[in-house]
């Protein structure tokens, strides 16, 4: 039978026009971005391979010669710097010696540890008393840590001895 | 067309395209995207390490003398028969003879030190000549020790001195 007054037909929410293609558009949309990150993922694996070459490939003759000078002058100056400050000076020992030495006591052996301070020496007197002396002036020296006399001993009229002398650093 | 069931297949298959293909797409590419920028990042610090060399090659450059002086201190090689002749020198002049020498090299030490035990005769001032000297001498030397005795013949010592020379 046939409507005097024809009723208008609503469409659906799902068969309006706006919502199909709203899906199509998405669909589109995650295929095409699908294909463009695989694309820009291929592009970036390329990137990154060719890098990791070089970087792989390690130092070229012409960096590893500039590094080796480079540093092989860092370490120079490292060491000279910490050369200086620890070169030891020989001669003071010496000097001492030439200016402290009793009149009648003789040296006829020395020992001298740079490194240590420390001087070991053999000799000989004309006396006990000579040695005292001796001892006595090297005691009042601030040059001087310590003064040890290890061995004496009579000889043929002669005093030997054997002292250690620690020098202040 | 508009059957609403191939609306929902095609909201389906957008939704399926997006959580199984596009999102893991996207996942895999940040990967990438990040093990690219630690590659460059790395590049980048590479580039300036050797630039910033290159830089200080040229700084060095200008200090010729200092580095020849650097050069003859701390030699790349302990090079034993050079340091030799430079004691043999340093002894000649000094007034002292040379008789014997020998030296050991400690490999594992930085600096690389050479121990050298000479044996020279001579006079008692040649030996605070010698001394002197080699404080001087252009190759960093130190003496550590030394030993000598009162000669039982004349007025010549035989002095045993170690110094220790070095070497990168």
């Amino acid at each position: 039978m046939q409507d005097l007054i024809p009723k208008t037909q609503s469409e659906s929410f799902f068969t309006k026009n706006t919502v199909l293609y709203t899906g199509i558009s998405l669909l589109v949309l995650s295929a095409g971005l699908f294909v463009l990150f695989q694309v820009l993922k291929g592009n970036t694996e390329q990137s990154t391979a060719e890098l990791n070459t070089v970087l792989l490939g390690g130092k070229t003759s012409q960096e590893r010669e500039l590094e080796r000078s480079v540093l092989g002058y860092q370490k120079r100056i490292e060491y000279f710097s910490s050369f200086l400050k620890s070169q030891d000076d020989t001669l003071p020992f010496f000097a001492f010696l030439e200016a402290r030495t009793h009149p009648s006591v003789f040296f006829n052996d020395a020992r001298l540890n740079v490194q240590e301070n420390r001087m070991v020496l053999s000799g000989q007197s004309t006396d006990f008393g000579s040695l005292g002396e001796q001892i006595a002036s090297f005691e009042g020296q601030q040059e001087l840590r310590n003064v040890k006399l290890t061995d004496v001993s009579l000889s043929k009229g002669q005093v030997l001895f054997t002292m250690e002398l620690t020098f202040a650093p | 067309m508009k059957s609403p069931f191939v609306v929902i297949g095609i909201f389906a298959l957008a939704v399926i395209v997006l959580l199984l293909w596009t999102w893991p797409a996207y996942q895999e590419f940040s990967l990438a995207r990040n093990a690219l920028n630690a590659a460059e990042t790395e590049t980048q610090n590479r580039e300036a390490y050797f630039a910033k060399l290159g830089s200080l090659e040229k700084e060095l450059q200008q200090y010729p003398t200092e580095l020849s002086h650097l050069d003859s201190a701390f030699p790349s090689a302990p090079n034993l028969p050079s340091l030799y002749d430079t004691l043999q020198d340093i002894a000649a002049s000094s007034g002292l003879i040379v008789t014997a020498v020998s030296s050991n090299v400690a490999e594992d030490s930085s600096p690389k030190e050479v121990e050298v035990n000479v044996t020279a005769d001579g006079a008692y001032e040649g030996l605070k000549e010698f001394l002197r000297r080699v404080q001087q001498s252009s190759r960093a030397m130190n003496v550590t020790s030394l030993e000598f005795a009162t000669p039982r013949e004349g007025t010549r010592f035989e002095f045993h001195i170690h110094i220790s020379a070095y070497s990168l």
